[in-house]
């Protein structure tokens, strides 16, 4: 459920944000939206490929948490137990929106979030309706996923440009035996990234893609991990 | 270089020059390392035919191999997506008389093992042999796409073609040729044919640009037949006693509001003395009454097309009609000497099946794929080239009567068009055949054939054709046949979830478009 409110130091002074991960805050999702400039983070930890958006066909980038709808194995016994989380995890109840409240802050929050409470967790003003500092980093943490979103389509669309993204298959046994296919995964093409021209590498490197699509195949290791999980 | 052939010049800048020059570019380009130019002389005077707005599958190769974006096409185009051809009325006319042609074949290897199953259980019934072997009818009865948002560029779930706007394709596919593709273009019109001392072609004369020599020559000057026939006299082949359709009236019919359904065929319907097409594009749709002049008036045509716009959600009185008359048939040879023609110069059959265009892309792809490298090979090509065509000619000769044989109408254009004395031997001694047995892979001359075995299966058995096969339905066919069935219910559960109605995917293709992968 979503329901967003432009930040108000008046009305949401009582609000509080209860700051765990895990199933209690919906987070058993299979798949979850990411940001190349997060790639340094991501790519030690989760499988990150393309997929497409089923209503407008159009590429984005994606953390691959599981093989199943709403299955997300980095969840143990209802905790996520990782260390880095992408930041559209961590910015969870926010989102970016221009502000002329007097925050100052560019925030819009979820109020049907789980994680609203009036008791428990971190509150968002202090007494004289100031931003907290736990609201202060959650806006900065906005901001900047804000500005990766842009960068982001850039990075794809160069990509695409010049072709360097093709259908990758995943396909593995099950423990029943049975094989399981994944489709809709795409990859960084490592046979196109190897015959690119000096010239295209100096273009990409420039704009830092170079090192993500290097990153993005290094992150498909961790698909052995999650296969596991999946089995076991 | 021993007189190779280095420059070919195409006369003619309609559809059939242009897809001409597109696929001679392209695949030369390779062959022959860039060293064969093509030039195109259009006439500024003489206007295109401006119909045609009906493809076959192949087109979708043929675009993608020219190197154009399908989301560019279908922008530019106001394409849309073809599924099939549905024919209402043309076995009775009767209220509910319709079955489909669709483009998805019907079986998955060469041996249709079901067939017997099928026709043995049911009582042939009209219109149940396409829903029972596949299941674009259910998809076509629907409205949907053939593919979603997310299938890439030219691939599909669900087979299918191009409906287009034919003026609009001639310049999106001239563009691409003299942008994209290094086709020369000359816009002037052709006084004069200059013929060397064996009779090969050596140059045409233009009105202002004087002389233009070449190598290669072919004629896609339409109906004019500017070189094959006005030059060189090649007979042609009237097939009027078969197909006895030689006029046409055509018109562009607004849709009754913007966000009107768009269909997923071509709607063949039946009329008095031959049959309307209704074709929708993303704007509007292309509407024509092909018939016999022996059987009908032109203004009694005309008040019948009137009456069906005005009986389909159009309105026949903003509508500007343009009459076309033509002789069925095709030349007794294709190419002479230095000459080829493609297109309608080659020939012409009432567009039933939208075999025009597909004539036009295989001749242009055999062109390419046998291109003589001189004038030595030219006559062996050539003489190839010839049997080839005039095989496939007689081919679609033989499956648009198929369409007509079958009908029970009471008029007399649709009694004399199944006299046995009209159907070419070649058609009576297959449904001879086919009487006793199931039409099957080996009837057919495979390597050149033009429309598939399914096809004729779904002509014959969607009018109720029988098949007296005396044998039993095995049990293994029988299960396989059951296997089927439920198969094709799985299919329609799955594709109803994934497809969306032919406009909505139209319009995310509009705003995101495809991506090529
Ligand atoms: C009623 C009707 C419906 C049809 N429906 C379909 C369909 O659904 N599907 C399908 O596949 N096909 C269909 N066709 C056929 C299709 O329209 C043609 O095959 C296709 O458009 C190719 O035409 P063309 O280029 O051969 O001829 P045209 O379009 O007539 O082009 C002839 C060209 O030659 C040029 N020219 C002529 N004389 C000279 C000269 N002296 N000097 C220089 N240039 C000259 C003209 O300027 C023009 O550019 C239909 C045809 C008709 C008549």
């Amino acid at each position: 459920m979503q329901s967003f409110e432009t930040l108000d130091g008046k009305r949401h002074q009582d609000i509080r944000i209860k700051t765990g991960h895990g199933e209690n805050f919906g987070e058993n999702v299979h798949c979850v939206p990411v940001v190349a400039n997060e790639l340094n983070q991501l790519a030690v930890h989760y499988p990150v490929c393309f997929l497409k958006d089923t209503e407008t066909g159009q590429f984005g980038l994606y953390a691959l948490l599981g093989f199943e709808p709403n299955q997300n194995l980095y969840i143990k016994s209802g905790q996520w137990g990782q260390d880095y989380l992408p930041l559209h995890i961590q910015r969870q109840p926010f989102i970016y929106q221009i502000n002329t409240n007097s925050t100052g802050l560019n925030l819009a929050i979820n109020v049907d979030s789980p994680r609203i409470d009036n008791q428990l967790g971190e509150a968002l003003f202090l007494d004289d309706q100031q931003p907290s500092d736990y609201l202060q980093k959650m806006a900065k943490l906005v901001e900047f996923l804000q500005s990766s979103l842009a960068s982001n389509q850039n990075f794809i669309q160069t990509l695409l440009n010049i072709d360097l993204i093709e259908p990758s298959q995943l396909q593995f046994q099950q423990a029943d035996g049975q094989t399981k296919k994944i489709d809709g995964l795409y990859q960084v093409s490592r046979q196109q990234l190897a015959s690119l021209s000096e010239q295209s590498i100096i273009n990409l490197h420039k704009t830092g893609a170079l090192q993500a699509c290097y990153l993005l195949l290094a992150s498909q290791e961790n698909f052995k991990k999650l296969i596991n999980w999946y089995k076991s | 270089m021993n007189n190779a052939i280095s420059s070919v010049i195409i006369v003619g800048g309609g559809n059939a020059g242009w897809i001409t020059a597109a696929i001679l570019a392209r695949k030369l380009k390779n062959k022959c390392a860039g060293q064969v130019s093509i030039s195109l002389i259009e006439s500024p005077n003489i206007k295109t035919i401006g119909v045609g707005e009906g493809t076959w599958p192949s087109m979708r190769r043929t675009l993608k191999s020219i190197g154009v974006s399908e989301t560019e096409f279908i922008k530019s185009c106001n394409a849309t997506f073809k599924q099939g051809a549905k024919f209402v009325g043309w076995v009775s006319g009767a209220k509910n008389d319709a079955y489909y042609h669709p483009l998805m074949l019907a079986g998955e290897d060469e041996q249709f093992n079901t067939l017997h199953a099928w026709h043995h259980q049911a009582q042939p019934q009209q219109g149940a042999f396409s829903k029972a072997f596949c299941v674009q009818d259910y998809i076509c009865e629907l409205g949907l796409a053939p593919k979603s948002i997310t299938t890439p560029e030219y691939a599909s779930v669900s087979n299918y073609a191009y409906h287009l706007d034919a003026g609009l394709f001639t310049d999106f596919i001239k563009k691409h040729c003299v942008e994209k593709l290094g086709v020369k273009l000359l816009t002037d019109d052709v006084i004069e044919v200059k013929a060397s001392v064996e009779n090969t072609i050596s140059a045409v004369v233009t009105k202002e640009n004087g002389l233009v020599s070449g190598d290669l020559f072919i004629d896609c000057t339409g109906f004019k037949r500017l070189l094959i026939n006005k030059h060189y006299q090649i007979p042609f082949k009237s097939c009027k006693t078969i197909l006895s359709a030689d006029s046409a009236i055509a018109c562009q019919v607004d849709y009754a509001n913007t966000d009107q359904a768009i269909a997923s065929t071509t709607i063949s319907t039946a009329q008095s003395a031959g049959w309307i097409w209704d074709i929708g594009l993303q704007n509007r749709r292309g509407v024509g009454y092909v018939f016999a002049s022996d059987y009908l008036s032109d203004s009694d045509a005309q008040a019948q097309l009137a009456s069906y716009i005005n009986n389909t959600a159009g309105n026949a009185t903003n509508c500007t009609f343009k009459t076309i008359k033509f002789e069925p048939g095709h030349l007794s040879k294709f190419w002479h000497k230095n000459c080829v023609a493609i297109g309608l110069s080659a020939g012409f059959l009432e567009p039933l099946e939208a075999s025009a265009l597909l004539l036009i892309e295989m001749s242009a792809n055999t062109l390419a794929e046998h291109f003589p490298a001189n004038q030595s090979a030219m006559q062996l090509v050539a003489d190839k080239f010839n049997q080839t065509f005039l095989y496939r000619w007689q081919r679609i000769i033989d499956f648009l009567k198929l369409h007509y044989i079958l009908n029970q109408r009471h008029e007399p254009f649709w009694q004399d068009i199944k006299q046995a004395q009209s159907i070419p031997q070649s058609l009576q001694n297959q449904l001879e055949l086919w009487r006793y047995q199931y039409p099957c892979v080996h009837d057919f001359e495979q390597a050149i054939e033009v429309f598939p075995l399914d096809s004729y299966l779904y002509i014959l058995y969607g009018m109720g054709f029988k098949t007296d096969y005396p044998f039993n339905v095995s049990k293994q066919q029988q299960d396989l046949f059951l296997a089927q069935c439920s198969d094709i219910q799985l299919q329609l559960d799955h594709l109803i979830n994934t497809l969306e109605p032919n406009r909505k995917l139209i319009e995310k293709i509009k705003k995101f478009g495809l991506q090529k992968i």
